[in-house]
């Protein structure tokens, strides 16, 4: 059917140069059709689905707009605006708050500066505070807001009359700002572009200082609203419960602005991070070109191993289908080794003599922003053809509208997928978005099951602002900034409880019952928190090569696992070797070494269930799982009243889900304690992937406690399967690897998220496989982000989705694809694997695989 | 089940391994007084109703409580007496120009703060604010204000403006950078407006660098580092601390004073358990550290007005010079920097002598070249070719000088040419090889010309 189309649009006679172009190309890669053709010979064309153009929705400009500003914006060319513009802009004039989700470039920036500009004209004292994730995309920001305050101080100073427009300080405020302009941009700033990170060490402890700011904040603009999930959005959380204690002293009551990407459930995101009602608006009224989205699996060179040709080699192949007919493209790689390595390809095959303009870039974190300013420049102005980009380049830094976007492996979410791809695609012709898999788990099930990925809606984000270790971080915060009154709330959690026992510890005091708390202590505790990690201890790294000096740090969990002794620890490409790792200091001293493997360290983890929130032994599954409800959640739970539960059938994966039967096993969810120690680590070589080596560790143990999900697989089904005890255990372990990659992509998380452990209970693990045998999939932060109780709320998915992970993937025995590489599982896991999903699913041999097997691959 | 206070408990048992360790990196900011944590029996001691401030000596004064003390015109503080010092403030009081902008005048308020840490921002507290000034028969009086309850902060501060409100200039020990925007913040935080702003204030601080620090003079040490080891009394940053200069420039010694470390700390057990006892020590600290600072003051403007004849060393002549030639005082300038070097070739032991000299004679010849006195100039640049252990930037500079001075002053070009081809081996890098090969090309090519002139003279002749 998508084939069909694409031929049908072959056939249109008006089309311009590029569209045929790009015809030409999607051609190209499609397969099979011509006998000339044997660079594509097999299926690894898995999908091609057409998204038809859109036309534009106008509205008028907003009653209440300031006149001077909506001259300002039609002397910009801005007749009218996009409907979804307009609602935005209504609802911020009204003072309520707003999310906005539409897709990329549909402007909706404006939606956020023209109520902003709005204020400022009717009532210069007004301020404003926008965040953004990252400095790059301030500095983007900063330009247009600019431009348009240039605009509006034109207009002004043309008129006569002496009311003409204020002049509108715009200035960025983060980690770069030079200590000598700090104290001029807090005077004169109406609108400062700032960072989470920034307000939480720099502007709230010193919120005096920001007085004028504080009293005449009218609104905080959060772009980029999907960005802060998981940790940094726990954070957020907290740092905006502080900004807006902070703004109840100064006597202002801010409206909040946000815009996000695509995701499941933006007006809760925006409701759990400000904890105040939203209004959404999610139809765009921008146009958009027709689209063409295509799925690539690269080739299967090696059937018994499971080995796909490289889909670095592939994306080339592919990029350079494009390139050749002169399409200007982005290729977003996974990786600053492979955007580099994608980089040089393309550049080989593409730039002309040295000294020529470059056609081919590279963008990536690392890159001084100067160089960056200029590859974004030349992508605008189409010099440069080609940019290959980190996901540095997927938020909204502006580098215009291009024609392709290829994606060298699946980006790891739903919502993530459609940001890359919507980086092409212009207005008025015809674009496209590719994503070629790699051979890792997660790009194999989507790749192979396309319509996952395009009915299902995308992920949602999830935060744990009441994280305990996260909470009192910034309740310690909280304290330094403003006492807390003995009234106050903060949080889900006892806000006095909580400073109860950090007066036991003599970091608050109160002089009575009735007196505030203050912070007595002689620390700035935002200097101890950072945003994007929940416990605040780490490990430095020391480069004793020369002089020695600290060159990195690491986070305390990860710490033993990269900085064991002898391990090689690489940053941008060099090489160390860890000679000590000093445990109680908290550092590892590294000597810079040249060699040809890197290492991975062996962790033995041992999870204890503490306390168990719910179980559900599976008697009842039949009858209730189609109308499964939101986890239930720990104690007294504000969230719930913000929260809108859907229906379940929408969510993530449900589709794939058949109604109706029973999973007869059991799962929980709860607290659980974990205790992980590094006992060895592998030499392995780069390129080859070779083990060359091991030795054997002996570091302190870690310890946390997490929250966790976990399936028991009960002893009968364990005894009824027909393989010898170890085969039975690697059968557990190959599931074990596999479900990790699937709640990975039904949770929307990063892959260190979280962790998975089998058998806790060492007496269980000594009668091998014939006891019930239990997978954890573990937060992988102490106090738990929020996993938890959502996977346990998506059991049946994620067995399902587990199972046609397994049984779909091509290898004979487990690769890394599916059940993990075979050195680790050993023969039988893939097929051990698959029975106990079998008999877990009712004992019942509906091991059907076949209607698993959708007439989704069209080719 | 866990309980909830115990899983807190825990979190904030491992958060504050972190905290504590974040904070033994900075060498200030120690454990508190007596090396024990506070820990839960503090917490448990009931808040006492009536604190018993006896041991401060102090009394309640429009609802503050303020300590007052005077040192007799005939005490001494090291080698001075107090009514000496009061005496040449008076008399040189307008020298305070040379130190700070705006225009200093009579009467000075020296102040001082003890704050609960180091770091600013809004929950770091003025917790103390001392203040000191000479009385008209020439004894010195310190006020201190102490902030016995949090919520007390504001009338405080208010007395505290009332005071500063008086002062024809505010005077501090690095008050610029540390006490001065603390105390702001504090009025911003109450919404008040704060009466430093627009006061001219004088930071003995950056003087008392110039004047008497005894180091090599290019180690500048970073900012924020040297002011938290000062004050933390310990003092690497080579003699500048406000105790090393009493002992060394007043020659008064402290017995059994409080580390500035342990402050906070104090502070924070008073606040907790009511004792003030532990106070006592602070509030001496920071008596003794008003009398030195004012005590500085009183040696500096009396430097500054009796000129180079009066300086010690080289050291402080060199400092006045600078302090002169800043205020736009050349001539000043010019005798302190002769005097300098004077002084320096007197007593030439140290290396510090010999960099006084280099420094003092660089800067000479810089002025003198303003004044024109070309000649001069070049011999103080030939001054410091012939010295040892100069530092290479300032040969180079040297160098330059001495080529251009000969090419366009003294028109002798082989002189010039000497100095030219010296200063092409000054330096590796290639920008400035060019630039001194240019120097040494035209200079060839003049004297060239002038050979050529030379010769058909001669021939005409």
């Amino acid at each position: 059917m998508p084939n069909g189309d694409l031929a049908a649009s072959a056939g249109l006679a008006t089309r311009s140069a590029r569209d045929g172009a790009l015809d030409a190309a999607l051609d190209r890669l499609a397969p099979g059709r011509l006998p000339e053709r044997p660079d594509t010979p097999d299926l690894h064309v898995t999908a091609i689905r057409r998204l038809p153009e859109v036309a534009a929705q106008f509205a008028p400009f907003p009653e209440g707009l300031d006149p001077r500003l909506t001259q300002a914006l039609q002397a910009r060319g801005l007749e009218r605006l996009y409907t979804h513009q307009a609602e935005a802009i209504e609802h911020a004039l009204a003072g309520r708050n707003v999310v906005v989700t539409t897709p990329t470039a549909s402007g909706k920036t404006l939606g956020y500066n023209a109520p902003v500009l709005n204020a400022i004209l009717q009532d210069p004292a007004s301020r404003a505070l926008y965040l953004f994730p990252t400095k790059a995309l301030a500095q983007d920001q900063l330009a247009e807001l600019q431009a348009m305050c240039e605009q509006l101080a034109k207009a002004g100073s043309g008129r006569e009359n002496a009311d003409s427009s204020p002049s509108i300080g715009v200035f960025t405020y983060d980690g770069d700002t030079p200590q000598d302009a700090r104290r001029t941009i807090r005077s004169r700033a109406h609108l400062v572009l700032s960072n989470p990170d920034m307000v939480h060490s720099g502007i709230l402890p010193h919120h005096p200082r920001w007085a004028k700011l504080f009293e005449n904040l009218r609104y905080i603009v959060i772009d980029e609203l999907h960005a802060y999930r998981g940790v940094f959005g726990s954070h957020l959380c907290n740092v905006l419960r502080r900004l807006r204690r902070v703004c109840r002293h100064y006597g202002s009551d801010p409206v909040f602005l946000c815009s996000s990407a695509t995701i499941a459930n933006p007006r809760e995101l925006a409701e759990r991070l400000t904890e105040q009602p939203f209004e959404i608006v999610d139809r765009s009224g921008a146009p958009r070109g027709e689209k063409f989205f295509v799925f690539v699996n690269p080739p299967v060179v090696n059937q018994q191993l499971g080995i796909r040709r490289s889909y670095l080699s592939e994306t080339r192949r592919i990029a350079s289908e494009f390139l050749k007919r002169n399409l200007q493209l982005i290729v977003f790689a996974q990786s600053r080794l492979s955007t580099e390595i994608l980089t040089t390809y393309l550049k080989d095959d593409f730039e002309g003599v040295p000294g020529a303009p470059e056609k081919i870039r590279g963008y990536r974190g690392g890159y001084l922003p100067l160089r960056r300013r200029e590859i974004e420049k030349g992508l605008r102005e189409g010099a440069v053809r080609a940019v290959v980009s980190t996901n540095a380049l997927e938020l909204g830094i502006d580098i215009g509208a291009l024609d392709v976007s290829v994606m060298a492996g699946y980006p790891g979410t739903i919502a993530s997928t459609w940001q890359r791809a919507g980086r092409a695609g212009r207005r008025s012709s015809r674009s496209a978005a590719v994503m070629v898999a790699s051979s890792a788990p997660l790009d194999q099930f989507v790749v192979r099951n396309p319509s996952y990925f395009f009915e299902a809606s995308p992920e949602r984000a999830l935060i744990d602002p009441d994280n305990l270790h996260i909470l009192v971080d910034h309740i310690k915060c909280a304290t330094f900034e403003l006492p807390f009154t003995p009234d106050e709330q903060f949080g889900r959690h006892d806000v006095q409880e909580i400073l109860a026992l950090l007066a036991e510890q003599g970091l608050v005091h109160r002089a009575s019952e009735t007196s505030p708390w203050t912070w007595t202590n002689e620390s700035y505790p935002a200097d101890a928190v950072s945003l994007r990690s929940v416990s605040s201890d780490n490990f430095v790294i020391v480069d004793i090569t020369g002089d020695a000096r600290v060159i990195g740090e690491t986070d305390f969990t990860s710490g033993p696992g990269t900085l064991h002794p002898k391990a090689i620890y690489i940053v941008e490409g060099q090489l160390y070797q860890v000679e000590k790792l000093d445990f109680e200091g908290r550092k590892a001293f590294v000597r810079s070494i040249d060699c040809d493997y890197y290492t991975t360290a062996i962790t033995y983890t041992k999870v204890t269930a503490i306390d168990t929130f719910a179980v559900d032994d599976g008697a009842e599954r039949a009858l209730d799982h189609g109308a499964e409800q939101a986890p239930p959640l720990r104690d007294d739970d504000v969230g719930a009243e913000l929260a809108r539960p859907e229906p379940r059938n929408h969510h993530v994966g449900a589709e794939l889900a058949r109604p109706g039967h029973s999973w007869p096993s059991v799962r929980s969810h709860g607290e659980v304690h974990v205790v992980s120690r590094v006992v060895g680590f592998k030499k392995i070589k780069f390129y080859t992937n070779e083990n060359i080596g091991s030795g054997e560790l002996d570091l302190p143990e870690q310890q946390m406690h997490t929250t966790s999900y976990w399936l028991t697989i009960p002893a009968p089904v364990m005894g009824a399967l027909p393989y010898a005890s170890d085969d039975r255990r690697d059968g557990v372990v190959g599931l074990a690897f596999a479900l990790k990659q699937v709640a990975q992509l039904l949770l929307m998380c990063d892959g260190h998220d979280i962790s998975i452990s089998i058998n806790s209970d060492e007496a269980e693990a000594q009668v091998a496989a014939a006891g019930p045998q239990r997978i954890f999939v573990y937060d992988n932060y102490p106090g738990g982000i929020g996993f938890s109780a959502p996977l346990f709320g998506l059991h049946h998915e994620l067995l399902v989705a587990t199972r046609r992970l397994i049984a779909e993937c091509e290898c004979e025995n487990g690769c890394p694809g599916c059940v993990g590489p075979i050195g680790n599982t050993g023969p039988v896991a893939k097929i051990a694997a698959l029975r106990i999903l079998d008999l877990l699913e009712g004992l019942s041999g509906l091991s059907d695989t076949s209607d698993v097997r959708e007439s989704e691959v069209p080719f | 089940m866990s309980s909830l206070a115990d899983r807190i408990r825990g979190v904030i048992s491992t958060g504050n391994r972190a905290t504590r360790e974040a904070a033994l990196t900075t060498p200030d900011s120690r454990l508190p007084i007596d090396g024990s944590r506070p820990a839960a029996p503090v917490a448990r001691l009931s808040t006492p109703s009536s604190i018993d401030l006896s041991p401060l000596g102090g009394s309640w004064q429009s609802e503050s409580f303020v300590v007052d003390r005077r040192w007799n015109p005939d005490a001494r503080h090291g080698r001075d007496e107090i009514g000496a010092m009061a005496a040449s403030l008076d008399r040189c009081s307008h020298e305070a120009m040379l130190f700070a902008a705006g225009a200093p005048q009579v009467p000075f308020v020296f102040f001082d703060l003890e704050t609960t840490g180091l770091n600013g921002g809004a929950g770091t507290l003025a917790f103390l604010v001392g203040c000191g000034w000479f009385e008209s028969d020439g004894a010195f009086r310190t006020r201190q204000f102490l902030l016995t309850r949090y919520a007390d902060e504001r009338r405080l501060l208010e007395s505290v403006a009332a005071e500063f409100a008086r002062a024809g200039a505010l005077v501090s020990f690095n008050g610029k950078s540390f006490d001065a925007p603390l105390l702001e913040t504090r009025y911003l935080f109450h919404r008040l407006p704060w009466v430093g702003s627009g006061m001219p204030h004088v930071d003995v601080l950056h003087p008392a660098r110039q004047f008497w620090r005894r180091r090599p003079l290019e180690r500048q040490p970073v900012r924020g580092y040297s002011m938290a080891t000062e004050l933390s009394g310990r003092d690497p940053d080579g003699g500048c601390s406000l105790v090393t200069l009493e002992r060394q420039i007043l020659g008064s010694r402290r017995s059994g004073d409080v580390p500035g470390f342990e402050i906070p700390g104090r502070y924070f057990q008073f606040v907790r358990g009511g004792d003030a006892r532990p106070l006592e020590a602070v509030l001496e600290h920071n008596r003794l550290d008003l009398m030195t600072l004012a005590a500085l003051t009183a040696r500096l403007l009396q430097l500054a007005h009796a000129g180079p004849g009066a300086a010690r060393d080289g050291r402080e002549a060199l400092a006045l010079a600078r302090a002169y030639a800043r205020s736009g005082r050349d001539h000043h300038a010019i005798a302190a920097l002769e005097q300098a070097v004077a002084t320096c070739d007197r007593s030439p032991s140290g290396a510090s002598s010999a960099q006084v000299k280099i420094e003092s004679l660089r800067m000479l010849a810089i002025l003198l070249r303003r004044e024109r006195r070309y000649a001069d100039a070049a011999g103080c640049w030939r001054q410091i070719l012939e010295m040892r252990r100069c530092p290479p930037a300032i040969l180079r500079e040297a160098t330059e000088a001495l080529a251009i001075h000969h090419e366009h002053r003294e028109r002798d070009l082989i002189a010039a040419k000497t100095f030219a081809l010296l200063s092409v081996e000054q330096r590796p890098d290639v920008a400035w090889r060019e630039a001194a090969r240019h120097r040494v090309a035209r200079l060839e090519k003049k004297i060239a010309n002038d050979e050529l002139r030379f010769e058909s003279l001669k021939f005409e002749a």
